[in-house]
């Protein structure tokens, strides 16, 4: 589903990512971890075609992010740190004009503000900081999208919201749903693979065990 | 582009100042000939009620319309406009085109709004009926070339005052020029759309480009 190449990122005075080859099948998981500003957020923005890569290739679904930028946006969905401005709207309002965007059905807007436990009718703009980042992580379910690209999900979430949103992502992976989690918490249940970040650089990649349904949401992601 | 253009839509609508701007362009028009009569303004001679308070309702239209452009329609530009290309994944023109539909519709229902007010002065004045449906249409159609030039105006600055004075300030001139250059305002309004198609038209062709990526500040 995802295949990374090469993929090196250089801003005007760091390098963000140094030759990054990473490569991810169709219903997979992956959790990103390492050291604040050592490439995970940039790693996530480039997924999401949000910024072009100084060099390397991102392949998703078989098209390639940099070149086919607009058609790599339909299959990807990404949470984290955007700006979202109220215009006046409320939570529903908003999350169901991505779902239509997205051309999925209303009600998922609902399950998806109902998962992250956003009150719908709230307007955007009385929301604080970490129920802003609540509502792009129910925007991203609300959409649908082929591969999620989750950069500190959890963050904000109380247990039991927390515990319903990974009930959820373990379905949508059983469904083929591609998962990439960038968090230090221990979202390692959540994947099948984690990798580790520093300097730019994977430093360390491991398989874990599929997770199964038989485990208890709680135990997927640790505090 | 249906959900976005609702949005858009929605987003206007729930402006106070589109009902605002409604009320005080119909309020002043309608003030119009209670503070000079039916015959208007004495100093105008040979020049109609209705024919006056035409001329209002163009300048009227030239403050108010980029004024409630620029107050209603929504406030991503630039790296905003990336984020909600990713979000939604549509493409930036189309969310431009989304706006600039919206922002127009909701232009139209601001004239709109002071037609009661117009018929009035159509009525006091014995016009025909024809003469005020052909100057309405023109007004309605500049709705269009405010909303784009409010729109340009307002991808430049995320100072709306900036942007409603700019966008105002650009009305003005090439309404005047558009003036000069043909025999009627109605001519002017229709020439003006015209012209506007095509800077929409440059400015969607360029949005896909200006906006595919967040600038490096915002990476």
């Amino acid at each position: 589903m995802i295949t990374i190449t090469g993929l090196t990122m250089t801003f005007e005075h760091r390098t963000a990512l140094a030759g990054v080859d990473l490569s991810i099948e169709r219903g997979g998981g992956v959790a990103v971890s390492g050291p604040d500003r050592e490439g995970r957020t940039t790693l996530m923005q480039l997924l999401a075609t949000l910024i072009r890569p100084t060099s390397g290739t991102i392949v998703i679904g078989g098209l390639d992010a940099v070149t086919e930028v607009y058609r790599v946006r339909r299959l990807v969905a990404y949470a984290g740190p955007t700006r979202i401005l109220p215009n006046r709207l409320r939570v529903d309002e908003y999350l169901r004009f991505v779902a239509g965007a997205r051309h999925q059905p209303s009600a998922t807007a609902d399950i998806a503000a109902d998962l992250v436990g956003l009150n719908r009718s709230a307007p955007i703009e009385a929301l604080a900081d970490e129920a802003r980042g609540q509502l792009t992580l129910a925007a991203a379910i609300a959409s649908g999208a082929a591969v999620l690209l989750l950069d500190r999900p959890f963050d904000g979430l109380d247990t039991v919201s927390r515990d319903r949103v990974c009930e959820w992502l373990v379905a949508a992976r059983q469904n083929g749903t591609t998962l990439i989690v960038s968090d230090n918490a221990h979202v390692a249940g959540l994947c099948d693979r984690s990798v580790t970040l520093c300097d730019g650089c994977i430093v360390e990649s491991a398989a874990h065990a599929p997770s199964g349904q038989t485990v208890p949401p709680r135990e997927l992601v640790g505090a | 582009m249906r959900a976005v253009v609702l949005r858009e839509a929605l987003v206007a609508a729930r402006r106070p100042a589109l009902v605002g701007a409604a009320i005080v362009g119909a309020a002043l028009l309608a003030l119009f000939p209670l503070a000079w009569g039916v015959r208007g303004i004495p100093t105008l001679g040979g020049i109609s009620l209705y024919d006056q308070q035409f001329r209002l309702e163009w300048i009227l239209a030239l403050v108010l319309l980029p004024w409630t452009a620029a107050r209603v329609m929504a406030t991503e530009r630039a790296d905003d406009f990336v984020g909600l290309s990713a979000l939604t994944a549509i493409q930036p023109s189309r969310l431009l085109l989304a706006r600039l539909l919206a922002t127009a519709i909701a232009l139209v229902a601001v004239i709109a709004g002071a037609l009661p007010v117009v018929i009035s002065a159509q009525q006091m004045s014995a016009v025909a009926a024809s003469r005020l449906v052909a100057d309405q249409v023109a007004l309605l159609t500049f709705s269009l070339p405010a909303a784009i030039i409010t729109v340009w105006w307002m991808q430049l600055t995320t100072d709306r005052l900036l942007g409603w004075l700019g966008a105002a300030a650009t009305t003005v001139i090439v309404v005047t020029i558009a003036r000069l250059s043909v025999a009627t305002m109605n001519q002017a309004a229709i020439a003006l759309a015209t012209i506007s198609v095509g800077a929409a038209a440059i400015l969607l062709a360029k949005a896909d480009v200006w906006w595919r990526y967040l600038s490096e500040r915002r990476a």
